[in-house]
Parts: C-alpha cells; structure tokens; sequence
C-alpha cells in the first residue's frame, strides 16, 4: 500500500518540479545524489542544470558574504585556499571559517590567478589548470604558442556563457591569446595589436574581474628613462579588446604604485602613495569606466580596512582583517601567520566544470596523487 | 494575474491536485511571506512547523499547486524546504521520498559511489 502511494508521488511530479528542488541542494549533496539514478546522474551534470543551480547560488543571501582567501607559504610549498563566511547576525566579531581545503598539486606553488562562479584559475610556470574545489574537479589547460613569460588573466563570458584565460606575452612583441573552455583550446586575438609598443605590464595576472572584463596595471615607456603615469588596461572576455582606464586625477604621479580589486561591484583601486607603506587610499570607481567617477573611499592607516581584506604587518602578529568603512567596524579573519602572496575574493559554490572531461596525462597522474593520500583534509 | 489563475485553478475538474487543505495553506501565503520575509529567523520556525505538520506527499502536492499558479515565490519556498529536508540524507532515503528506483547496471552504482566517496561523509542515518 505504502509503496503504491509513494509511486503515485513521482508519477504526477514533473521534471521541472524536481529540477527545481534540486538546484536548491548544496553541491556536496547533488554529487552524492548523482547516485539515485541514472536519470538523477544525467539531469544533474546537464549544462543546462549547471547554469540554474549557479543562478540559485548566485541569489542566496548567504552567499554573498563567502570569501575565498589563499595563502602560499614558500617555505613548505603548500598553498591553502581557506572559505570564510560571516554571519551577520552574530555578534561575535569576526569570520567563521567553514572549509579549509588543500590544494590538490601540492608538490609545486601554483598561483592564484582569478576566480570566477566558484572556479578557480591557477599557474605554476606555463602550466594553468582550472579547479572548483567544491566539486574536487579540475582541468590542465593545454600550452599556449608563447614560451617566453607571460601574464595572465580568468574570466566570463556572459554572452557565450563561456570561461575564458587571457594570456599576453610581451616578448618579442605583444601577442595575445584566450583560452575557451567551451572550444577547449587556445585562439590567438589581435588586441596586441591595439597597444602602443612601449606598453609595459606592471602585474603578474589580472586581477578584479568587474563588468565582463579583467584588469592590469600598466605604463608605457616613452624613451628609455621616461615612463608615463601608470594606468589600467582592461581586457574584455566579450569583444576581446583592451581599453584604457586611467586613474584618479589627485594620485596620479610616475611613482605611483597601487592594486586593484573589485569592491562590492565596482572597480576599486589602493594607492600608496609613498614608498614606505604606512597609509593608502582607497578608491572606488563608481560607475565603470567613467574617469570622473572615481570617488575616495577611505584613507587607511593600516590597522584595519573594509569588507577589503589587508594584510597587518605588525612585527609580532601578522594577521588578516576585514574593515567596513560604513560601519567602521574591523573583523577579525582568523586567519594569522606570515602569508605570501596572499589573495581573496568572493566565493560562491557551484557545479562548474562537473560535464567536463579531464583530458590531459599529467592531471590523471596528479588526480590519482590526491586520491590515493589520506593526509589530504577536505570538508 | 494571480486571482485570475485561482479562479481558474478551482474551475478546472481535470485537476486532481486540489483540495480544500491545499488551497488553505497555498492562498494565505503571500501575505504571510510578505509578513515574515524580512526575519529569517521567523522564516526558519515556519518551515520547521510546515515539516512537522506537513507529510511529504503533501508539500509535493502543495508544490505542484504553486507551480500551477505560477506563484514563484511560493514555489520558491516549498523548494528550498524539501530541499533543506533531504539534503543530508541518504540515496535510500531519497529514492523512497521521490519513490525512485535504481536503474544502474550492476557495478555501475558501485563505481559512482567509489567515486564520490567523500559526498558519503556526515550523512544522516536512515
């Protein structure tokens, strides 16, 4: 009796209902679910349910407070890529760490390129792989033409709903290349064609992946002492195209120095302005790529800053904090100890990269490596 | 637009899904999400009560009721509470709430199990 009326349920309860109820499911419970049946295995790893559950993710409240902050340690080799969210209603003043996960190629130190939709983009020399750690999937890109250094960039494609890396060389001569995940290989594009000849990269990798496109520091060199200020070139994974963005007016001298990061959508920049970093200024561009809209945030004496996560060197304690000018409260990040090189960024969970195949040797031979250590702590 | 699809809702004899229950909990909705939509707490009781009161076959019931109505943020609601309710559950017990069976190979499931062996970690007990 009980197992016809349980039959009844599925019988009147469409596709899309289900679909609905799953695309609310964390990630960790839809891989496990993946078992029920067939049917489950194939609707959950469709593009198509990929591209809702994001949505879903994208819309929750909760998940618009998650940050991913990595941190490598030259010395031990390891990177650690920490998720952090912070609950609001707490009282309590600081993150709640709610995953720690290590990176699978922990033999060499990869390099925290962008991250995008919950997946992440890494280098280590001239390899890249793309990773979503809640998946525990990745990818090795194949190399590209260039054998000389290059700078890299990660981002979307909104249009094609596709994942793209930039790739420019600089040597010889500007050479510009993008890597689709949807074609799985590399094109090269004739936006360095577009940069003036002494056009000289500031950066090791984009950073801020804001209204479609990825941005650099950049200079140009005049003659062989004289350089113009320094400014920002965006690369837009749409048309492909870079576009020059200059900086505020008040800050802008040959000497300047200064970083880049998305700040509550919008372009942001923190500028120092001596040598000696004891205060920077933030600024916010508040509406894309409108000069005159650069607008001050906050001077920041470095003891603090705002929902922008600093790094503190204080000779004892070095310790990450979050700062909201608004509300001129400092969290504590929990996380402490000397970092290099260290990165965060708004994380969100998602499936991507679940319908791809793994393709290349040498992640087969990393992927059994993780499987097979049991010293390897995930949630 | 959503007056008219009740109306139309209760005028149609093909529809085996209503019933007086049903209409009850579905209609006074809005005004109650609208009251509770700021207080998340609130919202957390109330999904609680509807699990506690509410059998499963008769949240599907209510959720192909919103569907019909087209009543988004109902659907939306009833979603995320089957959603919450199953997500730390078992294959087993999935299959018996949406009353699937398995329709791997031999082996097949195994494999897929093996694979995913650490989505099997702090799964509640049947």
């Amino acid at each position: 009796m009980r197992r016809k009326e349980l039959k009844e349920i599925s019988d009147y309860l469409p596709e899309v209902v289900v679909l609905q109820i799953l695309c609310r499911l964390p990630v960790k419970s839809l891989i496990r679910f993946r078992c029920v049946s067939k049917i489950w295995n194939s609707l959950i790893t469709t593009s198509a349910f990929i591209d809702s559950h994001l949505t879903q993710s994208l819309s929750l409240p909760s998940n618009s407070n998650k940050l991913v902050v990595s941190r490598g340690d030259f010395r031990t080799k390891v990177e650690y890529y920490e998720f952090i969210h912070d609950d609001n209603n707490d009282s309590d003043s600081s993150f709640h760490q709610f995953q720690n996960v290590e990176f699978p190629l922990s033999f060499s130190y990869f390099k925290l390129i962008g991250s995008v939709n919950g997946l992440f983009c890494l280098c280590e020399k001239e390899q890249i792989i793309l990773w979503n750690p809640c998946i525990r999937k990745f990818i090795t890109l194949p190399k590209t033409k260039t054998k000389s250094a290059v700078i890299y960039g990660f981002g979307f494609d909104a249009r094609t709903n596709d994942y793209k890396v930039v790739s420019i060389a600089t040597k010889p001569r500007c050479l510009v290349e993008v890597y689709s995940l949807k074609e799985g290989a590399w094109r090269k594009t004739s936006a360095g064609g577009s940069l003036s000849p002494g056009t000289m990269f500031l950066c090791y990798n984009g950073a801020a992946f804001i209204k479609g496109a990825v941005h650099f520091q950049a200079t140009c060199r005049i003659t062989r002492k004289l350089k113009t200020c320094p400014f920002i070139l965006s690369f837009d994974f749409g048309d492909e195209v870079f576009r020059f963005i200059s900086l505020p007016m008040s800050v802008l001298t040959a000497e300047l120095e200064f970083d880049i990061f998305g700040f509550r959508g919008s372009l942001s920049v923190v500028c120092y302005t001596h040598r000696i970093r004891t205060s920077c200024s933030i600024w916010v561009m508040k509406e894309y790529d409108v000069d005159k809209t650069w607008s001050k945030l906050c001077t920041v004496d470095l003891c603090g800053n705002g929902h922008v996560i600093v790094e503190t060197d204080l000779k004892t304690d070095p310790k990450l904090s979050s700062y909201d000018p608004q509300s001129k409260q400092v969290k504590n990040l929990g996380i402490y100890g000397r970092s290099f090189n260290s990165c965060a960024d708004n994380y969100v969970e998602s499936l991507v990269l679940l319908n791809k195949p793994v393709l290349f040797d040498k992640a087969d031979d990393a992927l059994s490596l993780w499987v097979g250590s049991s010293k390897r702590k995930f949630w | 637009m959503k007056f008219c699809t009740v109306k139309q809702y209760f005028d149609d004899e093909n529809n085996n899904n209503v019933t007086n229950g049903i209409a009850t909990t579905v209609i006074p909705l809005p005004n109650k999400h609208l009251k509770i939509k700021a207080n998340n707490k609130e919202m957390e009781q109330y999904e609680q009560e509807l699990l506690r009161n509410v059998m499963p076959q008769e949240l599907t019931k209510l959720i192909l009721a919103a569907n019909y109505l087209n009543f988004k943020e109902a659907l939306d609601f009833f979603c995320r509470t089957v959603a919450n309710a199953i997500q730390n559950k078992s294959v087993d017990y999935v299959r018996k709430f949406f009353g699937l069976e398995s329709d791997f190979e031999p082996g097949e499931e195994e494999k897929l199990c093996k694979e995913f062996a650490w989505s099997f970690e702090g799964v509640d007990e049947d």
